[in-house]
């Protein structure tokens, strides 16, 4: 299968918890999926915000099942030694998880709030592509989409809730960036709106590498305004309604462009393997310390 | 006939050698910076210092046919940089390409052919582009070190003079970064680690590892282009105590924003450094070459939130951009939000080595 339709629900927290959250997003599915989307992705926390009643896995395997489609339905608290895991899904249109993800890098607030960082990072090869998920902080450490797409993944899945004030810049340095230095899509759904007391802004996109997208920009769709035609590294002028806004975007992918993209410009070609192999490994046992103070500002916590 | 053929190209190679060292003699080169009675700068005389003033030179590449005129275009584009109060001066990659011009002929068909058809038309296939380099290298050498390293100690400055195709003392030909001192004396040399597809057919051999030069500016690593399109680069400069990066490059494309966002301004941001970014123009050997120089730094140090401190209004003419850059600033955020702090050591451990040799592309 070489054209698959992604549809991105941006979901507006704060309007409904439990069974009206449910109802909700089993309207959203349905819209998304009468649009003829094979692949349904809703942003991280919404197991937060599921009825406590049910159960998630089941629930929406079930809704992947209805409509068949491939469904990645946000993120939930899984139990973990000690702590929990932020956890993500991907359930395939027979209803069977696909993938089942653990967000692998933690800021230091996150880790105060019990969250443990995964131990395994893979993706799973389905008949619309290998799927694979960069989850909230992974956005910002580019070995979580390295790995994933050294192991083959063309599609990156990334459910996000970073809070206000949304930063143009600081999203272009994460999943843009990481599709351009990795050649594959990354599908990025932001949490939108106020939610336990912090407020979310996003602004979901769909991201390519720049040669197979209009205008050369790496969006493959965004919501907002347009961005091709830009010339300048430009400050934020203001901040739109847009990101708070519930919307759902959709788009069609192709492997063959992914491909065309990656025979044209060989990143992977020039790797000078050697050199890590020797250098790198020195560099995180050396910084090893330092993960046990670590909170940047700049870097959003999810969760 | 036979022998009298091979005594004719012997004459011929030496005759070509000769004209060759009397072209590029030093003295060439030190004639004109005489003739401009530099007077030694002041601005690299309170260092060490936590604010820096860099500038990335622009500049438009172009064949010339001497010494003379190589020196002067590099003594203009320096002077400006020095007069506007720059301590380190960045030059794009690919300043010792002008000197290809010494290869008779060359300059006829360098408006409208590549490197390797212009090569093809004047001396058959089988010949690659290294060859050529290897042949004008010491030429090249004499008059492309010559001229860096009297600027840098005439004015008094640090030059990072981007970059020249040499071959090193096996003979493999790499692209060197080159990086002076206001002493004159050569710092060190940086061969680009990761190539550019064409430079593989061109048979240019890559690097094999990144240095961070320790001076009185601060910790300095010079990378070239295509090295920074990967991660990998800077983690390994910024872990090994590089404060600011400069890349020195060559983009042979149309100029859009985006494209060229791709290399030195995400790599300043995951790695916490000072980038200065330098870029060639021009049309050359039927190529564009476009880009914007600029001085980078992580979001959190630019007010605007953009990462940019300064760059240059255009992306095809010569320029120079001078900004100031605080490494008192930087090392605190460096101090305060480390990246490093958030690595997933037993993760990388488990995946990195085993994919980076089996991934499946290209």
């Amino acid at each position: 299968m070489d054209k698959i339709k992604i549809a991105v629900i941006q979901f507006a927290a704060g309007k409904e918890t439990g069974k009206p959250f449910e109802e909700r997003a089993v309207a959203l599915v349905a819209q998304a999926a009468a649009q003829k989307a094979d692949l349904v992705l809703l942003p991280a926390l919404t197991g937060w915000m599921f009825p406590w009643s049910l159960s998630f896995r089941v629930f929406f395997a079930d809704l992947a099942r209805q409509h068949g489609i491939f469904l990645a339905p946000g993120t939930v608290r899984a139990p973990g030694q000690e702590g929990y895991l932020h956890t993500a899904y991907l359930f395939g249109p027979d209803g069977s998880v696909f993938l089942e993800q653990a967000q692998t890098h933690t800021t230091l607030r996150e880790r105060r709030g019990g969250m443990l960082a995964g131990e395994t990072l893979q993706p799973v090869q389905t008949e619309i592509g290998s799927i694979g998920f960069v989850i909230g902080t992974d956005a910002w450490y580019p070995e979580a989409s390295r790995i994933l797409a050294l192991q083959g993944a063309e599609i990156l899945l990334s459910p996000q809730a970073v809070e206000a004030p949304y930063g143009k810049w600081h999203q272009i340095r994460g999943l843009w960036q990481e599709v351009q230095q990795n050649q594959v899509y990354d599908i990025e759904c932001g949490l939108v709106g106020a939610w336990e007391g912090a407020r979310y802004q996003g602004r979901s996109a769909i991201f390519a590498p720049c040669e197979i997208t209009e205008g050369l920009t790496g969006f493959l769709a965004h919501v907002g305004p347009v961005v091709a035609g830009e010339t300048e590294v430009a400050p934020e002028q203001t901040a739109g309604a847009y990101l708070e806004q519930e919307i759902l975007l959709s788009a069609q992918v192709s492997l063959a462009d992914l491909r065309l993209a990656q025979e044209r410009f060989p990143i992977y070609r020039h790797f000078n393997c050697a050199l890590y192999e020797r250098a790198i490994p020195k560099i995180y046992e050396s910084q090893a310390e330092a993960n046990q103070k670590w909170d940047p500002p700049g870097r959003q916590p999810t969760g | 006939m036979g022998s009298t053929r091979k005594a004719a190209d012997w004459l011929k190679e030496r005759a070509f050698n000769y004209l060759l060292l009397w072209k590029s003699g030093p003295r060439r080169v030190k004639r004109v910076l005489d003739s401009r009675r530099i007077g030694r700068s002041s601005n690299c005389n309170h260092l060490p210092a936590r604010r820096i003033r860099v500038a990335s030179v622009q500049m438009r590449l172009e064949l010339v046919g001497s010494a003379t005129q190589y020196a002067e275009k590099i003594y203009r584009l320096t002077r400006e940089a020095v007069e506007r109060g720059a301590q380190l001066i960045v030059f794009p990659e690919y300043t010792g390409i002008p000197l290809v011009g010494f290869l008779p002929g060359l300059e006829k068909l360098a408006a409208g052919t590549t490197m390797q058809g212009a090569l093809d038309t004047m001396v058959g296939g089988d010949v690659k582009a290294a060859d050529v380099f290897r042949v004008l290298a010491p030429a090249v050498r004499r008059i492309y070190e010559t001229t860096f390293a009297e600027l840098s100690r005439r004015f008094g400055v640090y030059i990072i003079a981007g970059s020249a195709v040499l071959p090193d003392e096996t003979g493999e030909v790499r692209n060197y970064g080159h990086f002076f001192g206001p002493d004159g004396l050569l710092i060190g040399r940086q061969a680009k680690v990761h190539l550019m597809p064409e430079e593989a057919a061109w048979g240019l051999s890559p690097g094999e590892g990144f240095q961070v030069f320790d001076t009185l500016l601060g910790r300095i690593a010079l990378p070239v282009c295509m090295d920074a399109t990967y991660f990998e680069t800077f983690w390994i400069v910024a872990q090994a105590g590089a404060e600011m990066v400069a890349i020195p490059s060559a983009n042979p494309e149309p100029y859009n924003l985006w494209m060229a966002l791709r290399g030195i301004w995400p790599r300043v941001q995951e790695s916490q450094v000072i980038g200065i970014g330098s870029s060639m123009v021009g049309e050359f050997m039927g190529l564009a070459f476009t880009g914007r120089s600029s001085v980078l730094a992580p979001l959190e140090l630019t007010p605007d939130r953009t990462g940019v401190i300064a760059q240059a209004a255009t992306f095809d003419q010569e320029e120079v951009v001078v900004a100031d850059v605080d490494l008192g600033a930087l090392a605190q955020l460096r101090q305060e939000a480390p990246i490093s702090g958030g690595f997933n050591i037993a993760l990388y451990k488990k995946y990195l080595p085993m994919a980076y040799l089996k991934h499946g592309r290209p």
